[in-house]
């Protein structure tokens, strides 16, 4: 089947097309990482409450041990990624710059093989899938790390008829889903069905980026004969794999503001996320490892790993031949969303998706200039935003009118800030704007209303 | 291990390719094929005058800036842009001075006092040929033929031939201009107040071979720069599309010729690169072509029923006072709007 027939759909409005970047790694294999000496794992790779820890300093654990539990609904249970000795429970650097109580542990000499269980997937129950997932530790590997079994038990009120496994990959450089559609793409149909099973769907999309070509052919030759699930190729723009801009493009649905996917009766899932599903199900393995892929033009030689969580990022750049000379930025994660870091003893964890070493040429550093109203800021906002007006009020103090100009709906894709001819950093200015909200909504929150002095 | 240097901001790291000068460069190229045309239809004065006023433009840049005790912006190009728009609207007669005091105008005030790029209300250069306009209307009144100067010589400046301060009344008393002097294409059809003469042919006005300012001629010139800036993606067709179909329906409606319209005079410069000034115009796409419709819409009345031949300058000078305006109302729609 000629997967160009296929009709390509997109979301609306916004939206930009940057170079791909994914030359380096988008034909490499994934390979091991090497087994880090150490690992260091924090109790909030999530999104919701941290883990609390069920394992004290000195004790020993096997891989794929609980070494922290869950804490309240919105959380996730953590589990040792390689098998040692907890030598510490303290505070460690993460990758967005603050510490984080963090479980270390050390290697043991000798490793063990993770310990499998054979289920027949099919026999088991929607309870079942929920409560494995659960106990496995899965959350949304795509980059935002929101437990997935939450996701999977949505309000009794809800109904969802379209699961939707996002294969777009939109950043740039990142090529760790695209590997895991060509090499475990068994798994990820496998894993698809599952999820359609585990939320009574009508049917799923697989839904892949245009610059995808190989992986969109393979999966569609997988499910040929699949009748509810349909391979849909979208257009290569970011930010294509955004969950409410991929509804939108498939579905033709727009997901509220302030709402979630499920009440416009949908369900996304990463690709990763979807094949760790799987395993969880049919193999029994909580989820102890990712693939990342490490590229940029300052690294020696770019690759796709398959990474313990908890590895520090030093080990792999040198897996990775080390940096160069010119490296002027080491990001974790994409290059539109991803944060700069400086301290490479940072672990890896469930939600890095990417190393990338920057250069000088890449990073193409321009001088701040004013603003010229050009309006690409405004053409490129998925949201529908005003850039440059909000931008204006944050740097005045005028942060009601920057909320009412849509402040809050900004969801920090970084496309403003991309456009921009004058270099102006408008997503900092909007992080800012919205840290100064939080504390305005807190200090009102701590005093209650002053109304009734008089009394 | 050793760690190398490494810088840390806010995401996005990396960003998309052009800047504001290089913005301005291509705007300056895209002039290119006026400028020329122009020097090639009206002579050496229009050199003058191009290159005068980029000279002046410069200058006054450079003088307001350290006057205002704030750091030269010459290197961003849009004071040498402006020198060249205001010269575009120049007549060929026009003697340099009135180009030195139009960009000094056009700069100083309309641009610097006002707080600068990206904060002017009215597009500099129109403002500069408001003031030339209010102040030197005699020189607005002549206008050579097109290769008028094949009669005497191409280094010929027309008006140093006019003695005294009147330069209309000295030159016509001379008799000196008054065969290669005549009515514009506009003058021509404006209604009730006609001028003697033929009307150029589509063809004449499509080239560039009628009368008017240095930027008011030649369509096909202004269309191959209007070209490539849409290439380069700084203009998009929404103002100069609305700007120009409101203008022939309202004309067509009068009775008029929408086509002898659109090629004459200041249109097609006009809804090409005066309308489309990313800073004087509203941002949102549904705002441009409000924009573009209002410039239409004032240009057509002004032509028809006001007192000028001309109206696209002070059309877009309006529209320009009423874009905070339309920018205040038009908001794109957010996404995942609840209809209330």
């Amino acid at each position: 089947m000629n997967s160009m027939t296929l009709k390509l759909k997109t979301f609306s409005p916004g939206g930009v097309t940057p170079p791909h970047k994914k030359k380096n790694t988008e034909h490499k294999a994934i390979e091991d990482a090497v087994i880090p000496k150490t690992i260091v794992l924090p109790l909030s790779q999530h999104a919701g409450a941290p883990a609390k820890p069920v394992v004290e300093v000195g004790q020993e654990v096997k891989i794929g041990q609980l070494i922290a539990e869950s804490a309240a609904f919105i959380s996730a249970p953590i589990h040792a990624s390689i098998s040692g000795k907890v030598v510490a429970i303290e505070p460690r650097m993460t990758f967005i710059g603050k510490p984080m109580e963090s479980i270390v542990i050390e290697a043991a000499d000798e490793q063990d093989e993770l310990p499998k269980v054979k289920r027949n997937v099919d026999k088991l129950s929607i309870e079942e899938i929920q409560q494995i997932v659960s106990d496995a530790g899965i959350v949304g590997l795509g980059g935002a790390a929101f437990p997935t079994n939450v996701k999977l038990t949505p309000p009794k009120d809800t109904k969802i008829d379209t699961v939707i496994i996002n294969g777009c990959e939109c950043e740039p450089y990142l090529t760790c889903d695209h590997r895991q559609m060509l090499e475990n793409a068994d798994e990820l149909v496998e894993g698809t069905k599952l999820l359609i099973r585990a939320v009574n769907a009508k049917k799923a999309y697989i839904g892949v980026e245009t610059n995808k070509q190989d992986a969109i052919e393979l999966l569609l030759e997988k499910t040929k004969n699949i009748k509810n699930i349909e391979v849909a190729a979208v257009e290569t723009r970011y930010p294509q794999g955004a969950e409410k801009q991929l509804i939108q493009a498939l579905l033709g649905r727009e997901v509220p503001i302030g709402a979630l996917p499920s009440s416009v009766g949908s369900l996304v899932q990463n690709v990763g996320t979807t094949i760790a599903i799987y395993r969880a199900c049919a193999y029994g393995m909580p989820l102890i490892d990712r693939v990342i892929t490490i590229s940029g033009e300052s690294i020696v030689e770019p690759k796709n790993l398959k990474v313990r969580l908890g590895t520090p990022i030093e080990d792999l750049i040198n897996q990775c031949g080390g940096l160069k000379e010119d490296v002027m930025k080491v990001v974790v994660g994409g290059p539109m969303t991803g944060f700069a870091i400086y301290d490479f003893s940072i672990p890896v964890t469930k939600g890095t998706s990417g190393i990338l070493a920057l250069s000088k040429n890449e990073i193409d550093v321009k001088e701040q200039d004013v603003c010229v109203r050009c309006g690409s800021c405004v053409r490129g906002c998925p949201m529908g935003v005003e850039p440059l007006f909000v931008n204006a009020h944050v740097q005045l103090g005028l942060i009601e009118e920057a909320v009412d100009l849509g402040l809050l709906n900004c969801c920090e894709c970084g496309i403003c800030a991309y456009v921009c001819p004058s270099n102006i950093p408008l997503l900092q200015s909007f992080r800012f704007g919205k840290a100064l909200y939080a504390e305005k909504q807190a200090k009102k929150q701590a005093k209650p209303s002053t109304n009734n002095q008089k009394d | 291990m050793e760690q190398n240097k490494v810088f840390i901001t806010s995401s996005p790291h990396f960003s998309a390719k052009g800047s504001v000068p290089e913005a301005m460069k291509d705007v300056i190229f895209a002039l290119i094929p006026i400028s020329f045309m122009s020097i090639y239809i009206f002579g050496l004065n229009a050199l003058l005058l191009i290159i005068v006023s980029i000279v002046s433009a410069i200058l006054s840049d450079m003088f307001i800036r350290k006057v205002l005790g704030k750091k030269s912006t010459i290197g961003d190009w849009s004071a040498i842009l402006t020198g060249i728009f205001v010269a575009l609207t120049l007549p060929p007669i026009a003697p340099w001075w009135v180009a030195v005091s139009g960009t000094f105008v056009a700069i100083v005030v309309a641009k610097e006092l006002l707080g600068g790029l990206g904060y002017n209300i009215f597009n500099p250069a129109l403002v500069g040929r408001a003031f030339i306009h209010a102040s030197y209307g005699g020189i607005l009144s002549i206008w050579l033929a097109p290769f008028w100067w094949k009669t005497t010589s191409f280094f010929d400046l027309a008006y140093p031939k006019a003695i005294g301060n009147n330069i209309v009344a000295a030159s016509l008393q001379a008799g000196i201009l008054d065969n290669i002097t005549g009515a514009t294409p506009l003058a021509l059809i404006k209604p009730g107040l006609e001028a003697v003469g033929t009307k150029p042919s589509y063809l004449e006005m499509f080239l560039g071979f009628t009368r008017g300012s240095l930027g008011e001629t030649s369509a096909l010139a202004l269309l191959i720069g209007a070209a490539y800036l849409i290439y380069k993606g700084h203009i998009n067709l929404r103002i100069p599309i609305s700007f120009i179909a409101v203008l022939s329906a309202v004309v067509m409606i009068s009775g008029g010729d929408p086509l002898y319209h659109t090629l004459s005079g200041g249109v097609i410069i006009g809804a090409f690169f005066m309308a489309t000034d990313w800073v004087t115009s509203p941002v949102t796409p549904k705002g441009e072509i409000i924009f573009g419709i209002g410039c239409g819409l004032l240009t057509a009345l002004i032509r028809l029923y006001g007192g000028y031949s001309e109206g696209v300058y002070f059309a877009i000078l309006l529209m320009n006072a009423v874009t905070p305006l339309i920018d205040r109302y038009i908001r794109p729609k957010r996404f995942g709007e609840v209809p209330a």
